[in-house]
């Protein structure tokens, strides 16, 4: 069977033609008998495989899948803070009970408001002399650590540049002894050039001298 | 609609709406576990390739361009999900028939009781495992998720033409190894 024919079978078996291409199919199959049991096998087979797995329950793992996304289960956390308010409401009632048998005291300091049981706490107030002499030691305090710091960072920082200050003079001294020493290779050089140069000069001359003495 | 409802779901789903996933898992979870089911046989293996495609689909959400491809892009990934568990597993099919009770189906036909059903079903799930692994994922996008040839072409990428000649030899193979196994394939059309 060819590939086009394989092709319209399964159009026609999956109802995927269009109502011309049914017509014109359904025409070539009246006149092709192998066609029509290839169809008819087709078919068969398809049915069988049909009543296969229909009645697959899926069992949804709701729990499991929620795990690796985080706020997705949202019916999940309704419930955790459900039973987070629940203790709190809990918390609440047993101290209002605790509170009615153990005479709670609420009220007022200077500070803010109190909640206790039996006695209030007891608020003891600080005299302006000790305060004023409480700032006084503060401030000599603080500024006892700031001449100290002060200090510290004067001394830091005479002798970082001390030392850049000796470092720049190491260097520039350096520098000019290899500029001498550079500078009297040189001449050294030099001279030694010219004595070179008098002396081919010479000999150069004393040469011209003889050849012109022989003629 | 389902389509259009798919890539309402995913367009919320990238701009950081995670509840939409329940409602993508709650919707996807039965037909990958259904597609898993029938490539497999078996129910845990179903279960762990609908799970991970739920998890490869929440990972790559944000790679999905064009939402509108979204079942395509679900059954791909399921697909190639159980692609990767056949060759881990290492699986070969042919188990032999011996294996399936079909003693009062063969002849009698009277599928009526759910023993039956259930022996024929486990006929199917073995002559399923003895297809190709390139004819059976065709036969079970087409036969058991009702795709279209054009979407399978999609899933798969290939082309239409060649999605249906797999199809076709998919179903001839299954017909050849249901004779070979005397199972009668005509009885069911009687109530067809």
């Amino acid at each position: 069977m060819d590939r086009k024919s394989k092709q319209q079978l399964m159009d026609y078996l999956f109802d995927e033609m269009n109502s011309d291409e049914r017509e014109a199919f359904e025409s070539k199959l009246r006149s092709n008998r192998e066609l029509r049991e290839r169809l008819e096998e087709l078919k068969a087979t398809h049915s069988v495989l049909s009543a296969y797995g229909k009645d697959l329950e899926v069992n949804m793992p709701a729990a499991d899948l929620a795990k690796p996304f985080a706020g997705y289960n949202s019916e999940e956390k309704v419930h955790k803070l459900k039973y987070v308010w629940m203790a709190a409401a809990a918390v609440l009632i047993i101290t209002i009970f605790t509170g009615l048998f153990h005479s709670v005291q609420f009220g007022k300091t200077e500070q803010g408001y109190y909640l206790a049981f039996g006695q209030p706490p007891v608020t003891k107030g600080i005299a302006e002399e000790e305060v004023n002499e409480m700032l006084t030691q503060i401030q000599a305090e603080n500024a006892l650590m700031l001449n100290s710091m002060m200090e510290q960072i004067r001394q830091e920082q005479t002798t970082q540049f001390n030392e850049s200050l000796t470092a720049l003079a190491d260097y520039y001294e350096e520098r000019r002894n290899r500029d001498l020493m550079l500078f009297t290779e040189g001449l050294l050089q030099l001279e030694e050039n010219t004595a070179n140069q008098i002396d081919q000069t010479n000999r150069a001359l004393n040469g011209i001298i003889y050849a012109l003495s022989n003629e | 609609m389902k389509n259009q409802d798919d890539s309402y779901l995913m367009k919320y789903l990238q701009n950081g709406h995670e509840t939409s996933f329940r409602v993508i898992a709650d919707q996807w979870y039965p037909a990958i576990y259904r597609f898993a089911y029938h490539y497999f046989g078996n129910r845990a293996d179903a279960a762990e390739i609908a799970q991970k495609t739920m998890i490869k689909v929440h990972q790559n959400l944000q790679t999905l361009e064009n939402q509108d491809s979204f079942k395509s892009w679900i059954y791909r990934i399921a697909n190639n999900l159980c692609l990767d568990e056949l060759k881990r597993a290492g699986r070969r099919k042919s188990t032999p028939l011996e294996s399936v009770s079909l003693k009062n189906l063969l002849d009698e036909r009277t599928p009526s009781t759910e023993l039956e059903t259930k022996e024929l079903n486990g006929a199917i799930e073995k002559a399923l495992a003895e297809l190709p692994d390139d004819l059976r994922e065709v036969v079970v996008l087409k036969q058991f998720e009702n795709l279209t040839f054009r979407e399978i072409a999609e899933i798969l990428k290939i082309p239409e033409s060649t999605a249906k000649t797999r199809m076709y030899n998919g179903l001839n193979e299954l017909g050849s190894i249901l004779k070979r196994w005397n199972i009668n394939t005509n009885y069911l059309n009687r109530d067809g």
